[in-house]
């Protein structure tokens, strides 16, 4: 059924509304990686790089980013194979243990990052361990774990159970069929997954901020700068994020229509 | 022609199983022989796909045993019974191909890489399927995906093949020419098959044997033309075939034969011996619809034969058939169905009403209510 | 179904119940412990006490901003999902090429910094950024305004935007869940277009739009950071003030006593939005 003009413009202009309240203040970062700014207020039109070479030589900066990268790296991979476990576990169990499962693995997610964090930050403190990069890894795991779940539970459902037994009834052991049928069939899902997890933990800063030791993931980073005034480079940081993000999205878009043709 | 005699494969012995309070399968005892094609024929809901599932393994019987050669399997899982099913939704790994498909079962066996493929090969001719060897499911049609699935069964060489009704979502052309296709592999390859389904027309064309199953419980098994024509309960008449059934208690019973007084007054007709039908039984006689003949009202009927005088209230065109439904001027609360060849009634200027049914009383056969 | 059978199906219980409950659940009722017990100097004292909760619902001070954060995030996300719904429905009626490119623009920007968005966006609201030099320019005020600086306003206006986005996407996702004969059906039994929006779409979408306003409210009442970098000393929310009890404050029984209160508060919004939420006639989610 179709639209009405008026609504349809209507539509339009409420989304370009909030499209340029989000991308009001993106742009504003991003032209701080290339225009002189002060306060976060723009000084002048004189467009140069200067930013993006400085930031080779920040070494702070770039340190945050490997930590960052680092902590998200380790974080993706324990949440995805700890939720492929637990959702082959609920699928084949169903009832009373998906449930159970299925609650408590949401519990992090659901409650805001603070509750969340303070949990485990005052859990650290009861067992004796110290805040650090662990503390911090434990705590993006604890969070992005129910996104994991999530989208490999619902593959697995769809997935079905004629496959698994199919493979058991031909002789299969069960390491084999996981090997051999259910992986190769989810992997979409864990990579879609690994992707979420990983851009999830990449900017998380209400946990981290909680948990952090010594070293600094980059928001926490950003966090520190804020007082002091953001540097051009982190802008320029930015910059790079989002052109990387706009060009990836870019490639996934193209690459679909290209299948679908 | 005498049944060959075959060996005992598998036995469920005082097996059942339910949910919770609902009971599936109650108290089954079932012997599929070495060799033969068994045919489970139920509605659903009668328990035949539980059954199915239990021989697998997928899933435990509540209570009884299911015995391989005379030895309990119960506890022994699904990927160590020497079984394997040709599932009803064909279950094929999408991300194999036709021959990787195939050749699963050997290869997680370790089997060597040249013996796979021969004998993947021999199984892909068979089902002549080897020119497409290395498609993917997705690109097969609904009958290439069914051979795929049964050549994955069967090159495992199980003592027993176990098939979920697996012709269920092919239209009716292809699922008569799968119906032959199978019957052949079997008696090639000489492997048991247990086959559900809830086709009669599919059951008596393929079976050996079948089991007619009804809300958890075995109805009868037998040859298909023994259910046919000597039916042991009031189900398995009704279920299998249309088939008149004429209610009345029973008078006498004399090595074979009982007389009932029934509504269209007293018919006589053969019965089991060792049935227990004793006087003062509820009973029916049934007459299958093809065995009534329909004539002229003076006309005679020849020797040992039921005459009822009846009126034709419906004739319905049916292809190689009419049906007619006769209403009993005796008992007109009765309704009789009879069956004959268009050709035979083609031209005929036929009365409607003052006719005759007749049918031979060896052609009528006496069921327990 | 019996892939795990003997002893590895108890084995295996065993192990995902011993991660889940280290990782989660005995976190959390480290939590709940704490916030029952009390602090000496700086030393907690393990001794169970209910000085936590009473001082919590006595002083005046946290009852008033407990009360303004929660009245804070609830217009948030009734604001939030009210301006999300139409962007949603745009989305949802458009095509192909279209949809992805307009999908991608709204969710790409929950990939960038979370600081920096704020950070930017305070430069914005700023009495010299650039909404009051728009708004100047155009003539709109004639003297800078102070409406967003340093305020509850501010963070009101953050959030809505900052969280959109989070609004969007279930909306969407239910939306698109509505099978197009539906619509088609109203118009054959001759509904119009806003009445077969308001009964069928909307009724629909419902389970989209409790998790759209249940969500923003569960993460506009747990972020500190906006509070604290746009709120000023006018824009004190719960959120900081439990954040400062674990820093400076230092009193961690109360802190935790504070963020089980809001946890409390957050299980009833999320019952009440699994009730709401629900499609009379159970349709799935």
């Amino acid at each position: 059924m179709t639209r009405s003009l008026t609504v349809q413009v209507c539509l339009a202009l409420t989304t370009a509304f909030l499209l340029m309240a989000i991308y009001g203040p993106i742009s504003v970062t991003v032209a701080g990686a290339f225009l002189p700014m002060k306060g976060g207020i723009i000084q002048g039109f004189d467009p140069s790089l200067t930013a993006f070479t400085k930031l080779t030589a920040d070494a702070g900066l770039i340190r945050s980013l490997v930590v960052t990268l680092a902590v998200g790296a380790v974080a993706t991979m324990i949440s995805v194979v700890l939720a492929t476990a637990l959702a082959l576990f609920t699928t084949e169990r169903g009832g009373l243990h998906a449930r159970v499962v299925a609650l408590i693995v949401f519990l992090p997610f659901v409650m805001p990052p603070m509750v969340t964090g303070l949990s485990l930050l005052i859990f650290f403190r009861d067992v004796g361990i110290d805040r650090s990069l662990l503390t911090v890894t434990i705590g993006h795991v604890a969070i992005i774990l129910a996104i994991a779940y999530r989208g490999i539970v619902v593959r697995l459902t769809d997935l079905g159970r004629s496959l698994i037994e199919a493979s058991l009834d031909l002789g299969a052991s069960r390491w084999q069929t996981f090997a051999r049928v259910i992986l190769p069939n989810i992997s979409g899902s864990l990579v879609a997954s690994a992707v979420l997890c990983f851009a999830l933990s990449f900017d998380e800063t209400l946990i981290t901020l909680l948990l952090t030791g010594t070293e600094s993931t980059f928001p926490i980073k950003l966090w520190g700068m804020t007082r002091l005034g953001i540097t051009p480079a982190a802008n320029a940081i930015l910059a790079i994020l989002l052109a990387a993000t706009l060009a990836g999205s870019a490639l996934a878009i193209w690459i679909r229509q290209r299948r679908s043709n | 022609m005498i049944a060959a005699v075959r060996n005992r494969l598998v036995d469920l012995r005082a097996v059942g199983k339910s949910y919770g309070n609902a009971q599936v399968l109650v108290n089954v005892d079932l012997t599929i022989e070495d060799g033969e094609f068994l045919v489970i024929l139920g509605p659903s809901g009668s328990g035949k796909t539980t059954i199915l599932r239990l021989i697998g393994g997928f899933i435990a019987p509540s209570n009884g045993e299911i015995c391989l050669d005379g030895k309990i399997i119960n506890d022994l899982p699904i990927n160590r019974r020497p079984f394997n099913t040709v599932f009803q939704d064909y279950a094929l790994f999408p991300h194999m191909t036709v021959r990787g498909n195939v050749a699963y079962g050997l290869s997680v066996r370790g089997m060597p890489k040249a013996e796979i493929a021969a004998r993947s090969d021999k199984v892909l001719d068979l089902v002549s399927l080897r020119h497409l060897d290395d498609r993917y499911p997705a690109q097969l049609s609904g009958g290439q995906r069914q051979r795929v699935a049964l050549a994955r069964a069967i090159v495992c060489e199980p003592r027993l093949v176990l098939l979920d009704e697996p012709l269920a979502a092919l239209d009716v052309n292809l699922r008569r020419q799968m119906q032959h296709f199978l019957k052949e592999v079997q008696r090639e390859i000489r492997t048991t098959f247990l086959f559900i389904t809830h086709d009669q027309e599919e059951a008596i064309t393929m079976a050996d044997r079948i089991c007619v199953m009804d809300h958890g419980k075995i109805m009868q098994i037998g040859a298909p033309r023994d259910l046919y024509d000597r039916p042991g309960n009031a189900h398995v008449a009704r279920f299998f075939g249309d088939n008149n059934l004429i209610e009345g208690h029973i008078l006498s019973v004399v090595e074979g034969r009982a007389t009932l007084e029934t509504p269209l007054g007293q018919l006589e007709a053969r019965c089991d011996p060792s049935a227990g039908l004793t006087p003062g039984d509820m009973a029916f006689v049934t007459v299958r619809p093809e065995k009534i003949r329909i004539l002229a009202s003076g006309t005679q009927c020849p020797e040992d034969c039921v005459a009822v005088t009846v009126t034709i209230t419906r004739k319905e065109f049916a292809g190689p058939l009419m049906h007619l439904h006769l209403r009993p001027d005796a008992a007109p609360s009765v309704e009789l169905s009879a069956k004959q060849l268009s050709d035979d009634l083609a031209g005929a200027v036929l009365a409607v009403s003052d006719l005759r049914a007749c049918w031979r009383v060896s052609d009528a056969w006496v069921v327990r209510k | 179904m019996t892939v795990l059978s003997g002893l590895a199906r108890p084995t295996a219980s065993l192990a995902v119940y011993a991660v889940l409950s280290v990782l989660i659940v005995v976190p959390f009722l480290s939590f709940l412990a704490m916030s029952f017990f009390s602090v000496d100097g700086v030393t907690i004292v393990r001794t169970p006490t209910m000085v936590n909760f009473h001082r919590a619902f006595t002083d005046p001070v946290m009852m008033t901003v407990f009360g303004r954060t929660v009245l804070l995030c609830v217009g948030i996300a009734l604001v939030t999902t009210l301006i999300a719904y139409p962007v949603a429905v745009f989305i949802n009626g458009l095509q192909g090429g279209a949809r992805y490119v307009l999908l991608t623009l709204v969710t790409a920007p929950l990939i960038l910094s979370y600081v920096m968005k704020i950070y930017a966006f305070r430069s914005i609201l700023g009495g010299n950024g650039l909404l009051n030099r728009m708004l100047l320019a155009t003539g709109l005020i004639d003297t800078p305004s102070n409406f967003f600086v340093f305020n509850l306003n501010a963070v009101f206006l953050v959030l809505v935007v900052l969280l959109a986005p989070f609004a969007i996407l279930p909306i969407l996702l239910s939306l698109e869940k509505i099978p197009a004969s539906l619509s088609e059906a109203a118009a054959d039994l001759s509904a119009g277009r806003w009445t077969t929006f308001r009964t069928v779409t909307l009724p629909l979408s419902r389970p989209g739009i409790a998790t759209a306003v249940s969500f923003t409210f569960i993460m506009a009442m747990g972020d500190f950071v906006t509070p604290q970098m746009v709120g000023g000393p006018n824009g004190f929310t719960f959120g900081r003030i439990i954040y400062s009890q674990f820093g400076l404050a230092f009193n961690w029984p109360f802190g935790a006593a504070l963020g089980v209160l809001m946890a409390a508060v957050i299980v009833v919004v999320l019952a009440l939005a699994m009730r709401l939420g629900r499609i009379p006639g159970g349709a799935g989610r």
